[in-house]
């Protein structure tokens, strides 16, 4: 039956599905891309981020940005993107170069566009295009002169995160970020300052709030760095946080708002978010449970076992003398089937008569309450018992 | 790896590693996303895919890398919002057919194959991934290790269950 099985099996698994030409294509494209781009990565945000930061104080002030640095447009053409170089000068955009200081790095605010089709560069989810997006422009350079790394690569920046998103007032900007928002980014260094163009679903809808932009270290939105006060909806910076928050209000024209479009999206990233907390409970309910199994079988050694666990008679069974890689099988009353491969190498490495120190255990999200422990002992006589031991109710309750 | 390499890697395990991304992700979108950042992230890590280092093996470990991550992430979840069956229901216009090619014998392979592929899917993860890497993308056991950074003995392990678990799924189909 096992052969058949495996004929089946093989049969069935072959693989069968081809990806769609224009996939490979759109590879070898983003490839090219890359290539062309050069020192420029353009990633989701909820995949790895790059850069920079890790200020030691931080620092206040505004001021405006050195003339130095390149205008929104000038970014946007030296990603390539022509449309939205004309779109960061045209009817609605917003040059803002703002500054912030902390004490080892300048972060400005460029200025930002927003509108339906406004880059060449075009956005997915999902196969679906995301037509209406909002595009941000800002820059980091450092305050002691040196540049920021040309090469972006996670060696170069090793353990920088720089983390920018936008911000709604009386939204938790813990969940409402620039990850719920199809967020994206591209960024890329000259002359030393390191240039980040966010783009993420347009955000002029919440005009008649304020509307921030953060700019924090870490991959994520950093909790430390900033304060959300859930009675007034208001964010503000941490003064008392050690690394980089900056935190710009975006200049939208409040006639651009549309509350409607703003409760429909919001309700609709509840919907998501609550559906996401149901899942992730479920791990953390298994997360849980692995801590507290884990925790209990550290106290487990062939010499303490029998005081913690207790041996099912059932389980066990005598492997021959002359027997090597066997598999120990056992199906629990709870139905739960146990197995272990006995390899005397690995078990008994110095052949030596006694229980292996390989003790294996399975358990579920109940954690100790699900736990079984899977043994093997060498005998004297060459043999070697595999058993299953259960833990004893009066060790963990 | 240039174009050129990255053209030929793609011609020759694309589909290999394609089906695989299908049958992990149990969809086609989510298996497009997949495949496409396999490949991405194999360029990117810069890694020069020669024969000896078996290239399958080494976009599959990317692969499993990547869905174990991405799994992880609620926001990956958000992202994939229109999971469709697709990844079996369209392989089921392309299965390849031998033997008897009468459109009953046809259309009961294609059942059968169908059902061993949900009793595939329902295992749990662990044993999916293994179960996939041994029977569809034909790995041996020292290379199913190596792709998920296990020790040889689990891999056995969880194909023994693996196995006693679909003999017991599927034993109608196996005793005919």
């Amino acid at each position: 039956m096992s052969d058949r099985l495996d004929h089946v099996l093989k049969q069935a698994l072959a693989p069968k599905e081809q990806p769609d030409f224009r996939l490979n294509q759109k590879i070898l494209n983003r490839v090219k891309e890359t290539e062309e781009m050069k020192r420029e990565k353009r990633k989701w945000i909820p995949g790895l981020v790059f850069s920079l930061v890790l200020a030691l104080t931080a620092g206040t002030g505004v001021v405006y940005a050195a003339y130095r640095l390149l205008t929104p447009k000038q970014v946007a053409e030296e990603r390539g993107d022509n449309k939205l170089a004309q779109a960061f000068t045209g009817e609605g955009a917003l040059e803002i170069n703002e500054t912030q200081h902390f004490s080892e790095y300048d972060v400005t605010l460029l200025g930002m566009t927003s509108g339906k089709n406004i880059a060449e560069c075009i956005t997915e989810k999902n196969g679906e295009i995301l037509a209406d997006r909002t595009y941000i422009v800002s820059a980091v350079s450092r305050t002691d002169g040196v540049g920021m790394p040309e090469n972006l690569s996670d060696d170069a920046y090793g353990d920088m995160r720089f983390f920018v998103s936008p911000l709604i007032e009386g939204c938790n900007p813990a969940l409402v970020n620039i990850i719920s928002m199809d967020g994206v980014y591209t960024e890329f260094v000259q002359d030393g300052v390191l240039y980040r163009l966010t783009e993420c679903a347009n955000i002029e809808i919440f005009a008649d709030r304020t509307v921030y932009l953060c700019v924090a270290d870490g991959d994520l939105y950093n909790e430390d760095a900033y304060i959300f006060d859930q009675k007034t909806g208001e964010i503000s910076r941490s003064e008392d946080y050690g690394g980089v928050n900056a935190l710009f209000e975006l200049p939208l024209d409040p006639a651009l708002a549309d509350t409607e479009a703003a409760e429909e999206y919001l309700e609709a990233f509840e919907r998501n978010s609550g559906e996401s907390a149901e899942e992730g409970s479920e791990e953390d309910a298994y997360a849980l449970g692995s801590k507290e199994a884990e925790a209990f079988m550290e106290k487990v050694t062939p010499d303490s076992i029998d005081q913690y666990a207790e041996r099912i008679e059932e389980s066990v069974q005598v492997i021959g003398a002359d027997e090597d890689d066997v598999i120990y099988e056992y199906t629990a009353e709870d139905g739960e089937h146990l197995a272990g491969i006995m390899n005397r190498e690995r078990e008994f490495p110095d052949g030596k008569p006694g229980m292996s120190v390989r003790i294996r255990y399975y358990h579920d999200e109940r954690g100790v309450e699900s736990l079984k422990i899977v043994t093997f002992t060498l005998n004297e006589d060459g043999t070697v018992t595999g058993a299953v031991y259960l833990p004893k109710e009066e060790m963990y309750k | 790896m240039t174009d050129l390499e990255l053209e030929q890697c793609i011609a020759e395990y694309g589909a290999d590693i394609y089906s695989f991304c299908c049958c992990l992700t149990g969809s086609r979108q989510e298996a497009d996303d997949l495949y496409q950042e396999t490949f991405l992230r194999a360029v990117e890590k810069q890694k020069v895919l020669d024969a000896e280092e078996n290239p399958k093996s080494y976009l599959l470990s990317i692969a499993v890398l990547l869905w174990k991550n991405q799994r992880r992430k609620a926001a990956w979840r958000k992202r994939i919002a229109d999971i469709q069956q697709a990844g079996y229901a369209e392989a089921e216009t392309h299965l390849q057919e031998n033997g008897d090619d009468s459109p009953e014998s046809r259309m009961m392979k294609k059942e059968m194959q169908k059902e061993v592929r949900n009793a595939v899917d329902r295992l749990p993860d662990k044993m999916k991934v293994t179960v996939l890497l041994f029977y569809m993308e034909e790995r041996s056991v020292e290379q199913i290790a190596g792709i998920l950074h296990i020790p040889r003995g689990t891999v056995k392990s969880r194909l023994h269950q693996a196995r006693r678990i679909l003999k017991r799924e599927l034993e109608y189909m196996l005793n005919e």
